[in-house]
């Protein structure tokens, strides 16, 4: 089943359906808010509530609607109310040298590891707004079209907002790298 | 220009800000260095070295957390009376009717015991009391089984009884207020109502109505006190209106029964 028809069945009332979509989805969206605040208990309450709401508002999702644009443009709510709360400003970034320690664990290649440590902690220095788009498209690999809906922009938008991110997370890449050596 | 001055300027030539000059040599340089071109190479493909960040899992349980909200969604469907989910009532009637069956035995057998003639009133009244013994004993350890219908088949018999033993009422009132199933505690509360009659057990139904928070218990509650005419409930359903995480279903039916109470 895609995840649009099982989407559809939810609506209808089968909610035990919906864990399959948990089952698909809890990860990514998990890895999103996670990579957007570097704060694993924060990502989790806040993964937990895309699930929720999803449930909540099951009757507003439309058959036509791309399920992983619809799935992340509540994510990207909760997220945007997230930054608006004292929490964000106090918390966001807590967990940034445990999980570039924790890189170690899962990649044997030391050059790649310390590479991908430079770029997480870069990711943490640049705005918001490019640090989203750069994890939405680079990291969950979503297409143009998937995100152009989900800011509800064109394609050609969507192309020089990732245009402009790339620029400043190189800038920042850079700034640490010549730290390092 | 060597590999440092590159890596200084690598940022300025990517953006395209450097001056011809400038740019030309570090050309140079590229075609000539491996390492440095390997650089740049990587460099313009940043972005997509961002697909290599690993995922990390979240914590699993937090996966039960969400199969209880559906659960707990599903009863709103339910009390709210739209959209199909009937599952919940549909696993508890054939024990509903595996338990009636059951008495109706035991009260045929039990009957004819009765209308036997020549056995002693002294033996019928022990055996009596044996019997109840025994159902207590039964009800007791069946209400501390791991399966929810066990649990409410012993709820069910407990109606059978003609009188509540102080044991037997404390297991009742420990399931309706802490049984993790839904079906479970409905069914205490069920059973409990019977002898609401009783002044220490119609007290003690108040005090657990103030524990509730679940809106299907809530709303039975707050029928079972107006039929008691039960005033002592009044604070409670005053609370249940004040507070604004209690349902809209709930505050309307606890809005009635507060008008017929007072």
């Amino acid at each position: 089943m895609t995840d649009e028809q099982i989407m559809l069945e939810v609506k209808e009332g089968n909610l035990d359906l919906a864990s399959l979509i948990y089952d698909r989805y809890s990860k990514l969206i998990y890895n999103y808010f996670l990579r957007l605040s570097f704060n694993r208990e924060i990502s989790q309450d806040l993964m937990q509530t895309v699930f929720f709401r999803m449930i909540k508002y099951r009757r507003s999702y439309k058959p036509k609607n791309n399920f992983r644009s619809w799935i992340f443009r509540i994510a990207r709510n909760i997220f945007a109310d997230h930054l608006k709360s004292d929490e964000a400003a106090r918390s966001n970034f807590v967990d940034l040298e445990q999980i570039n320690a924790s890189i170690d664990s899962v990649m044997d290649d030391q050059e790649k590891a310390e590479k991908i440590r430079i770029l997480q902690t870069a990711l943490t220095m640049i705005p918001h707004g490019h640090r989203e788009i750069l994890i939405l498209k680079g990291y969950q690999q979503l297409k143009n079209r998937e995100i152009a809906v989900l800011l509800n922009c064109s394609e050609n938008t969507v192309k020089g907002k990732v245009h402009r991110a790339v620029l400043s997370l190189r800038k920042a890449f850079f700034t640490l790298e010549k730290n390092d050596q | 220009m060597n590999c440092n001055d590159i890596v200084n300027n690598l940022e300025a030539y990517l953006s395209g800000m450097l001056p011809e000059e400038t740019r030309k040599a570090m050309d140079d340089h590229f075609s000539s260095c491996k390492d440095c071109h390997k650089k740049l190479e990587e460099s313009l493909r940043l972005e997509e070295f961002i697909a290599q960040i690993p995922f990390e899992d979240p914590d699993e349980n937090l996966k039960n957390d969400f199969v209880e909200f559906i659960d707990s969604e599903r009863k709103r469907i339910m009390l709210l009376g739209s959209e199909r989910s009937y599952v919940g009532w549909k696993r508890i009637l054939p024990l509903t009717v595996a338990a009636s069956i059951l008495f109706f035995v035991l009260g045929y057998f039990g009957g004819q015991l009765l209308s036997k003639p020549g056995i002693e009133e002294e033996q019928i009244i022990a055996l009596q009391k044996e019997v109840r013994e025994t159902k207590n004993m039964m009800i007791l350890s069946m209400l501390k089984q791991s399966s929810a219908s066990k649990r409410i088949m012993a709820v069910n018999i407990s109606e059978e009884l003609d009188r509540l033993e102080p044991e037997l009422r404390e297991a009742l009132f420990l399931s309706l207020n802490g049984d993790k199933s839904e079906n479970v505690r409905l069914a205490a509360l069920e059973a409990l109502s019977r002898y609401a009659g009783v002044p220490e057990i119609r007290e003690e139904l108040v005090k657990s109505f103030s524990l509730q928070t679940d809106p299907i218990i809530q709303i039975s509650m707050i029928n079972m006190m107006v039929n008691l005419n039960e005033k002592a409930s009044v604070p409670v359903m005053e609370k249940l209106i004040a507070d604004e995480t209690t349902y809209e279903s709930v505050k309307n039916k606890a809005k009635q029964g507060l008008k017929l109470l007072l």
